[in-house]
């Protein structure tokens, strides 16, 4: 009785061909898996805020809008009552949620805060134009900063 | 010795400021939902933009920064925010 040496086991190869057919075969999987983890690159030039003006010194905090918002002449002092009212809503809320006593989920924070953004920038985008383009470029950076518990609680405690 | 007089003058009617008070430090506790919350915010930026609406009865958030909005008057907004960061409204009614 013959019986196979594990020498011959181990001496077994794959034959050329189909390693090669195995490889073609992988490879548009492999490229397929790379691709979709790639963050998306692409950039959408008509997504909101993607073309802001350019400004010099961007506003870093909602406190610092606040407070270009009350020396703005073009709100009227009813409107920034009213809206000193809202962004203070906003960072209670922010700051229950990260206390963790909030009834809000992060994406509801961040849709309320949009909001908010969305309630100012009219006010302005007609009147002063070179505050609506510092709250352009900043309302990504500052929601960042909102959202971020470490960041939140060194600006607003 | 001062003493002041409760059934007279301002102070005639102090349960009244005492019932003022405490039915306005209970509104000052946040009970609304997100969704009311939305809602209402719809309604001052469409207020803002001149429109007319009511009540906002339902929305859709129909792409980033991008709603439409179904108002107890009948009328249909889009409301979005464009690169520039400028609010518009359009109506779809």
């Amino acid at each position: 009785m013959i019986r196979a040496t594990e020498n011959d086991k181990l001496s077994y190869r794959m034959p050329l061909v189909s390693r090669t057919k195995l490889v073609c075969c992988l490879f548009p999987v492999i490229v397929m898996a790379v691709f979709l983890s790639l963050p998306v690159i692409a950039h959408d030039p008509n997504a909101p805020r993607s073309g802001c003006p350019p400004v010099e010194e961007e506003i870093i905090d909602l406190q610092i809008l606040a407070d270009m918002l009350a020396n703005t002449k073009a709100v009227s002092l009813f409107t920034k009552l009213s809206l000193k009212k809202d962004i203070n809503k906003v960072l209670k809320r922010l700051n229950q949620f990260h206390d963790g006593k909030s009834n809000f989920t992060l994406e509801q924070l961040e849709e309320q805060y949009n909001l908010l953004l969305m309630k100012i920038a009219i006010h302005l985008q007609d009147n002063d134009l070179a505050l609506h383009r510092h709250l352009c470029n900043a309302w990504l950076v500052i929601w960042e900063d909102l959202r971020d518990f470490d960041r939140f609680k060194e600006q607003h405690s | 010795m001062i003493r002041l007089k409760f059934s007279t003058g301002l102070f005639r009617n102090w349960p009244i400021f005492i019932l003022f008070a405490v039915v306005t430090a209970a509104c000052e506790q946040e009970q609304a939902s997100h969704d009311d919350i939305v809602k209402a915010d719809l309604l001052v930026i469409i207020d803002s933009l001149g429109s007319p609406c009511g009540e906002v009865l339902e929305y859709q958030s129909n792409s980033e920064l991008g709603y439409l909005i179904h108002c107890k008057s009948g009328d249909e907004y889009l409301i979005s925010v464009d690169p520039q960061g400028r609010v518009g409204m359009e109506s779809r009614k």
